[in-house]
């Protein structure tokens, strides 16, 4: 081949590469959706890894959710697709099921993520795409106010870790032991935690730990070694709350614990180390068993999978997500930046979760209530 | 304190040990990294998960089974992917990256049949361990560290003395040679993967009663065993053992003075020093390049 041929190839690959670019590059403006077949919604959730504890039975409830209204005639006459991806509680696979989402299947919502790193990994791609992003279970802090185009029907940490705070002072502990995975929404808990209880005079310590970790023991001897009043298990997965939980015991360090909502949450692992876990205390989002739309959920789940959902307080939460993300559908059409603002406006949308409302900033009003371990059972603390 | 984190990291080391050994195994003498070895682990202990938990087996006979079933997954990689592809004539590279795809599809399968949950094996209910002056430690973890070693003295024998132990030393040292003289390479291949994944069945079934069973345990496990493996010399059984107790020594002692965040980080820094140093590990030696 002559020279004069390479360079002749060689530019031909360079138009090509900069026209494919070109022309399928990011398609930022905002548009609205008029056609008639299926309108694809995404969703991320973590399928995989440890978080896949919650995030597959969350999987479950969200076709759940996407059936229900397509049974019921889909957005006006338009059935839902729901596109799932797996964001395996992590920011970088996150972003890259988020970047398909929005430029290959052109969605203009996404129902997630649902680990915290997952949402704040995805958000920058939705504001960049305006699309709009609604999580059902993100809690950290960090995403307060991140976007105009992010809005969560789990509340903030910020009232999780400040009650959790407030609980442990009353309790008389002064120094309260952290061991934390390494993850956004842990991160974010002990931070809010820390802050509320040195305001309050206390004092916290930690060490932290690798996610998918199986041994916690030299963290448990450090930890013991501080002489702390108890012990806050910050898990992301309640694998390693489990884990650590049996280990405390193994080493006799019989501690009060506090635990992170991911694990007061997981009932049957609960029940299974109730011996280990006997008083410990954790903050949730509160269910109300008198909701008729919340008991509806749990009679369908056990109906369509045979089964007992396992979060019901996550359930309800992300169940909602995808009902208010339906009407906003109905009432503005399938318009990223019209979405993100309806949904602002509401204020007596009424789910399984009860009434929500979505502040400016993006965060659910409300928050956790505060929960114990007896005789290994979850029940409303006081 | 210090005793007890010798007594951690002796723990931690002692199944990476667990791992390392049939890894280092199947290494020396095929000469490829096969990966899907911490999924053989993770497939052994749902195993003994289905024998044990679900069907009601009594415990040793369950864990008999699981350990034979590992040796029969472990078997049935070599026979149905990795043999194929040696026919070829693939690198060895083309043979890892079948490893890794082997230990996504295990893990899968975990996660197909058995759900995301974690399950326990509820056969030892262990409150707490035994104290011994400043050191506490239960008895499985006790078990764990001593059946490590004796294992170690097994192999090493086998390798030693017995007749399929010395063919492998030989395809291991030069598989002309040793073909030459009458040692079917494919054969002793089969050895390797039968006895390096029957160690790796028995790893599960410990790994399975002291940490819990999960989709994804085996990539986890393997990082660390093939840590191990590199640090000792990777075609020595008992240079991946020496390897296994030293990075749990070195990760327990680390986080003693460091922030415990840098527990994995301790691992890779000691990972990449050695490939940068002493590739060959602690009992290598250096090959000439004749």
């Amino acid at each position: 081949m002559s020279t004069t041929t390479k360079w002749v190839i060689a530019i031909i690959v360079i138009i090509l590469i900069i026209g494919g670019v070109w022309y399928y590059r990011p398609q930022s403006s905002s548009i609205t959706d008029t056609g008639t077949g299926p309108i694809n919604i995404g969703a991320i959730m973590p399928l995989t890894g440890e978080a896949a504890s919650y995030g597959q039975p969350m999987g479950e409830v969200l076709k759940m959710a996407v059936d229900d209204i397509n049974q019921a005639g889909g957005i006006k006459g338009r059935p839902l697709n729901l596109i799932l991806e797996d964001g395996k509680c992590d920011g970088k696979e996150s972003a890259t099921v988020m970047q398909k989402l929005v430029n290959v299947d052109k969605v203009q919502v996404v129902v997630g993520g649902w680990c915290s790193s997952e949402s704040l990994a995805a958000v920058p791609i939705a504001e960049q795409n305006k699309v709009f992003l609604i999580s059902g279970g993100s809690s950290s802090p960090d995403l307060t106010a991140i976007s105009k185009f992010f809005a969560r029907t789990y509340p903030s940490d910020a009232t999780q870790g400040k009650i959790l705070a407030e609980t442990a002072m009353a309790k008389g502990w002064k120094k309260v032991a952290f061991i934390q995975e390494q993850q956004d929404y842990t991160l974010g808990l002990f931070k809010v935690f820390s802050q509320r209880f040195q305001e309050l005079g206390g004092q916290t310590v930690k060490e932290e730990y690798a996610p998918n970790s199986s041994d916690f023991k030299t963290q448990i001897n450090k930890l013991k070694a501080t002489k702390s009043d108890a012990l806050f298990i910050d898990s992301q997965a309640p694998a390693s709350s489990e884990l650590i939980a049996k280990q405390l015991g193994e080493l006799k360090w019989n501690t009060p614990i506090l635990l992170s909502d991911p694990a007061i949450g997981d009932r049957e692992m609960v029940k299974r180390n109730a011996k280990f876990l006997e008083g410990a205390i954790g903050a949730e989002f509160s269910v109300d068993p008198t909701n008729p739309k919340y008991q509806a959920i749990l009679g369908s789940y056990k109906a369509k999978y045979g089964k007992d959902v396992v979060y019901p307080q996550y359930a309800q939460t992300l169940y909602d997500a995808v009902a208010i993300v339906a009407d906003g559908l109905k009432a503005v059409g399938n318009n990223g930046e019209k979405l993100a603002e309806w949904i602002r406006s509401q204020k007596d949308w009424t789910g399984a979760s009860g009434n929500l409302v979505i502040g400016d900033n993006g965060d659910r009003v409300g928050g956790h209530v505060v929960k114990v371990v007896k005789n290994g059972e979850v029940v409303l603390y006081k | 304190m210090f005793l007890q984190i010798l007594v951690n990291g002796l723990i931690a080391g002692a199944i990476y040990a667990l791992v390392a050994a049939g890894f280092s195994l199947i290494y020396s003498t095929t000469k490829f990294v096969h990966f899907a070895h911490g999924g053989v682990i993770a497939l052994s202990a749902y195993m003994l998960y289905l024998f044990y938990s679900l069907l009601g087996l009594n415990f040793w006979l369950a864990a008999l089974l699981a350990i034979a079933s590992g040796m029969l997954i472990g078997v049935a990689i070599d026979q149905l992917i990795y043999r194929p592809l040696r026919r070829r004539r693939a690198s060895p590279v083309i043979i890892l990256i079948a490893s890794v795809a082997v230990l996504l599809i295990l893990e899968s399968l975990n996660l197909m049949f058995f759900g995301a949950d974690v399950k326990s094996i509820d056969y030892l209910n262990i409150d707490s361990g035994l104290s011994f002056g400043p050191i506490i430690i239960t008895p499985l973890q006790i078990f764990i560290v001593v059946s490590s070693l004796i294992l170690l003295a097994l192999v090493f024998l086998f390798m030693k003395y017995s007749k399929i132990g010395q063919a492998m030393r030989a395809v291991a040292d030069n598989k002309s040679v040793a073909e030459i003289v009458g040692i079917s390479a494919e054969r002793i291949y089969a050895w390797s993967f039968a006895i390096g994944s029957l160690i790796a069945g028995y790893a599960a079934v410990l790994i399975a009663l002291e940490q819990n069973i999960e989709p994804t345990m085996g990539t986890a496990l393997m990082i660390k065993g093939f840590t191990a493996s590199i640090i000792g010399g990777v075609e020595s059984v008992a240079g991946g053992v020496l390897g296994a107790f030293l990075l749990g020594l070195a990760e327990n002692f680390g986080i003693w003075w460091l922030p415990s965040s840098y527990k994995d980080a301790i691992a890779f820094v000691i990972l990449f020093l050695f490939l940068l140093l002493r590739p060959e590990g602690i009992l290598g030696f250096k090959k000439s390049n004749k």
